[in-house]
């Protein structure tokens, strides 16, 4: 049997700067114990970044949180140590400490600072960002306001905030989120701590802000001689910053090494899953994305003996996908004809006083779509890409431009022209998957009336036929019968969307808009709904007009491509012309933000 | 934030001009005016003349038609702060209402200040407790104060300090003050009264801000904001203050919009029951005999300030809450 090396890096004879032993972090709920932590070894090194890398719900956060032992309840360390090394040599077990504790209290923000996932909610929502700053310096360390003030400002500019001194004075929803996670860099960074944890920075980012994060993290960790460790579920990520890497899987961590040697030769399974199921942007089109459930033996994850990281797969391979076959689309037989289209939003001006000027979140939109192909529009958050889906809905009303749908068996329509009882009509044809599944269903509903409330109101159908038909869809969503009378509280956020993709998919729809459908997910659960979306495309044959930042998504699913840049289409060509031989400089430096998952590939850095 | 003040202002203008018209309406919605009341009791007293009161109806405008009337009264409350005449007690309703008004005020901010310093702490240690002892009494008393009405509470505090304590009740000052100077003593005797109907009026109130303080609090608690600043080294009480409380303090700032209606209008009864020199009696009077002058203005000025009560917690609550400003 190999043994497995704790780290084999030339700093390894220097004590870690954290050393995790044993450690059990524990869920005290009225169902019973939930072991979040489980049995955790791990060493943090300073000057170097760890990556801890695993699905929602592995415990990659609660192990992070339990450091700075700052695990909200009913969550408790039930044993092992975290033994802290301070500057001056000294050891203390951050484990043993008490609740909020003076020490514990001295090493939070100080020595281990910590950034969040969602900046907007990890902010004081009404508190000035530099008067957060200024908050953590004058905590621990004697400073004036107006010395603690300059720093925050220097702090500011040195995270990249353009007018620091301006923006010192702005509140946490008046900056953009890139901006806010820099905000809460700025602020982490703020004590010269020895250790930063970055609990999933740029999950809620753009690709392009990503890199630019995760760029400053690098930078600032070289300054600083800092120890960084990164929680995150993104191989590309990992595969950009890490040094060393420990993956975790179900509260233990199943698999560590240095980035090379995990990424290369990976000794567990479930390593080995997770990088077959890595989005890649280069390469040939799989014909079905990966989803790591299916390349393991079923059940495989779920006996505890194959957690462990000298777990062997006896007898079995981890499952190799085929490419897709290539699919024509009959350009003379299109769906929908977007012509001109543009949707302004007046600014400025106020009570009395007329709108000084107009934002163009759509200008000048021209495009066809073909029957039968999935349809892609990228573009970063701000592009106006929401408006154009909006607008072809005619849930927002263009300034000016034409949008015909072409109907199988009805006549074409002019949807900016459309009168109330026409879109009614329309909507029953044309349907939309929204982004979040969380607020996007009528919590007070049950399945049966989500799902068939659409359906009632079109064919009028009793209710026993209606249990019928819903009971179909659900099936094909991949759902199963019996939800039929639950509510949506009951799901998980995969399941969710599965309702949302069932109530689409409810009154036989021709186009079908989905709205950053999959951007919600996890890594898995968005494969899953991919593989759902394509079998469904095939099998009532579907349009799909896919709307996303993500461009691993885009890669997956999408036939033609168009790239949104500033209320522009600035591109528009098929996704292999795309990824191979991008022509606008925006989809290049788009394309040059997706980490790749792959460390021998790491930018210059 | 200047707009937004400016923008605030303004709207007050019709809203006060709909508030004047709809007292007046008001006023004269029931049949019959002064007069009517003066002759019926005339008429018991024996006594029938009607060219009086003709001449009466006429020197107050009373036969004219309703705009008028209204117009003549708005034009002198602008032009000269005349609020006209009061029928029963034939002088000026301005020499009735100022005392009575800045009692009325003095109390409702008494009451404000009451309300705030015993719902802020125990809404907070109800919230940050949950579900302990503390809080269990917290929610006992709440709903206790909801439920008891506020008359009945007056009663109950008056018979036990009178019994038990011997002191003189009813009135903000004891008899013998009554008509005396401002002294020491005096203020002394004040606060010996003064305490009972702010606690009275201030209960409710209390026991229902708790309860939305403890709500707001509970749902900003658990916000990801929260564990940042635990994260950044702060103290639970430090960060407790500085985050959480702050978001939920919203309703608190309300609080002053809706004080002083309760006080005018809603606490009649307790004004009454404790002889209170406050406006509620002499409107309840000036309802009840038709003297639509004194209940016109009375309704009138205490609208207004309720407006202005709005418009500064409004302000307030955009200066505490950078959000509500741009919206």
């Amino acid at each position: 049997m190999q043994q497995i090396p704790m780290h084999n890096n030339p700093q390894s004879d220097t004590a870690p700067l954290v050393k995790i032993r044993g450690l059990k972090t524990q869920f005290f709920t009225e169902d019973g114990i939930v072991k979040a932590v489980d049995d955790v070894d791990l060493d943090i090194h300073s000057n170097r970044t760890l990556c801890i890398l695993g699905e929602s719900g592995s415990g990659k956060s609660i192990m992070a949180r339990s450091i700075l032992r700052i695990v909200d309840n009913p969550g408790r360390i039930v044993e092992g140590s975290i033994h802290y090394r301070s500057a001056d040599g000294r050891e203390v077990d951050l484990a043993k400490e008490r609740h909020g504790s003076r020490l514990l209290r001295d090493v939070r923000g100080q020595d281990i600072s910590m950034i969040f996932q969602e900046p907007m909610s990890s902010l004081g929502p009404i508190t000035k960002i530099g008067q957060q700053i200024v908050e953590t310096i004058r905590l621990h360390r004697n400073v004036t306001k107006a010395e603690a003030k300059a720093e925050a400002i220097h702090l500011l500019d040195r995270v990249g905030i353009p007018r620091p001194a301006e923006r010192f004075e702005a509140y946490p929803f008046e900056l953009s989120g890139g901006m806010r996670q820099r905000a809460m860099i700025a602020m982490a960074l703020s004590c010269q701590p020895r250790l930063l944890i970055a609990d999933e920075p740029t999950t809620a980012l753009d690709v392009t802000t990503q890199a630019q994060i995760l760029d400053l993290i690098a930078e600032l960790k070289q300054e600083r001689q800092m120890g960084v460790m990164l929680i995150t579920h993104d191989m590309g990520v990992v595969a950009e910053v890490a040094e060393d890497v420990a993956v975790m899987y179900s509260g233990k961590i199943v698999e560590r090494g240095d980035v090379y040697s995990v990424f290369e030769n990976p000794k567990h399974p479930y390593t080995k899953a997770l990088l077959a199921s890595a989005p890649r942007l280069g390469g040939i089109r799989r014909r079905r994305l990966p989803d790591i459930r299916e390349l393991l033996p079923p059940g495989y994850m779920n006996n505890p003996a194959n957690l462990s990281p000298d777990a062997r797969l006896e007898g079995h391979k981890v499952a190799e996908i085929a490419p897709a076959e290539p699919k024509t689309h009959n350009e003379e037989d299109r769906i929908l004809e977007v012509k001109n289209l543009n949707v302004h939003f007046p600014i400025g001006g106020g009570v009395f006083s007329k709108s000084t000027d107009v934002v163009k979140a759509c200008d000048e939109i021209s495009f066809d779509v073909y029957r039968g192909e999935t349809f892609g529009i990228v573009g970063e958050s701000g592009s106006g890409k929401t408006s154009l889906s909006r607008a072809i809905m005619r849930i927002l009303d263009p300034t000016s431009g034409e949008v015909l749908f072409h109907r199988k068996a009805k006549p074409t329509v002019d949807l900016t022209q459309a009168n109330k009882s026409e879109l009614r009509d329309v909507w029953r044809d044309m349907r939309m998957v929204f982004q979040d599944p969380q607020s996007s269903l009528n919590p007070r509903l049950r399945v049966i009336d989500l799902v068939g409330q659409c359906l009632q109101k079109a064919e009028s159908l009793g209710r026993r036929d209606l249990q019928a038909r819903v009971s179909d869809l659900l099936v094909q969503a991949g759902l199963k019968t019996e939800f039929l009378l639950r509510y949506p509280g009951a799901f998980s956020g995969g399941q969710r969307q599965r309702l949302g993709i069932a109530r689409a998919l409810a009154t036989n729809p021709e186009l079908v808009i989905a709205d950053e459908a999959v951007s919600a997910l996890d890594v898995s659960i968005q494969a899953q709904m991919l593989n759902l979306l394509q079998d469904l495309q095939d099998e009532f044959d579907l349009t799909y007009l896919f709307i996303t930042h993500d461009l691993s998504v885009v890669k997956h699913i999408c036939d033609r491509v168009a790239v949104m840049y500033q209320g522009k289409i600035v591109e528009l060509t098929t996704r292999d012309e795309l990824f191979a031989n991008p022509k606008h400089p925006y989809t290049k430096k788009l394309l040059a933000a997706v980490p790749n998952p792959d460390p021998r590939m790491r930018k210059a850095s | 934030m200047k707009g937004f003040i400016l923008r605030r202002i303004l709207y007050m203008i019709p809203t006060l001009f709909l508030v004047s018209i709809v007292t007046f309406v008001i006023i004269q919605l029931p049949p019959g005016d002064y007069l009517d009341v003066l002759m019926t009791e005339l008429g018991e007293a024996g006594v029938e003349d009607s060219s009086t009161m003709d001449a009466l109806r006429e020197q107050y405008g009373l036969g004219q038609p309703i705009y008028v009337q209204y117009f003549k009264w708005m034009k002198a409350i602008l032009l000269h702060g005349d609020f006209g005449l009061s029928f029963e007690k034939n002088r000026p309703v301005t020499d009735l209402i100022w005392n009575r008004l800045g009692w009325t005020f003095g109390i409702s901010i008494m009451t404000l200040l009451f309300i705030w310093i015993t719902a802020l702490p125990i809404g907070i240690y109800s919230a940050v407790r949950k579900y302990s002892a503390g809080d269990y009494i917290a929610t006992f008393f709440g709903f206790i104060g909801l439920a008891v009405p506020n008359f009945l509470l007056a009663l109950v505090m008056m018979y036990i300090s009178f019994k038990y304590f011997g002191q003189s009740v009813g009135g903000l000052v004891s008899p013998e003050y009554l008509d005396a100077p401002w002294t020491w003593d005096k203020y002394v005797d004040l606060f010996k009264h003064i305490w009972m109907p702010i606690v009275v009026v201030g209960t409710s109130g209390a026991a229902a801000l708790i309860r939305i303080m403890r709500a707001n609090l509970l749902d900003e608690l658990y916000r990801p904001y929260v564990v940042t600043a635990r994260a950044k080294g702060m103290s639970e009480f430090q960060l407790l203050l500085r985050y959480p409380v702050r978001v939920a303090l919203n309703p608190f700032v309300s609080t002053i919009g809706w004080i002083l209606p309760t006080l005018v209008s809603g606490e009649i009864i307790v004004a009454v029951v404790m002889n209170l020199p406050t406006t509620g009696p002499l409107l309840l009077r000036a309802l009840l005999v038709q003297d639509m002058y004194l209940a016109g203005s009375l309704i009138l000025i205490v609208s207004m300030l309720t407006v202005v009560g709005t418009l500064i917690s409004d302000l307030l609550l955009a200066w505490i809450d950078p959000r509500i400003r741009y919206q």
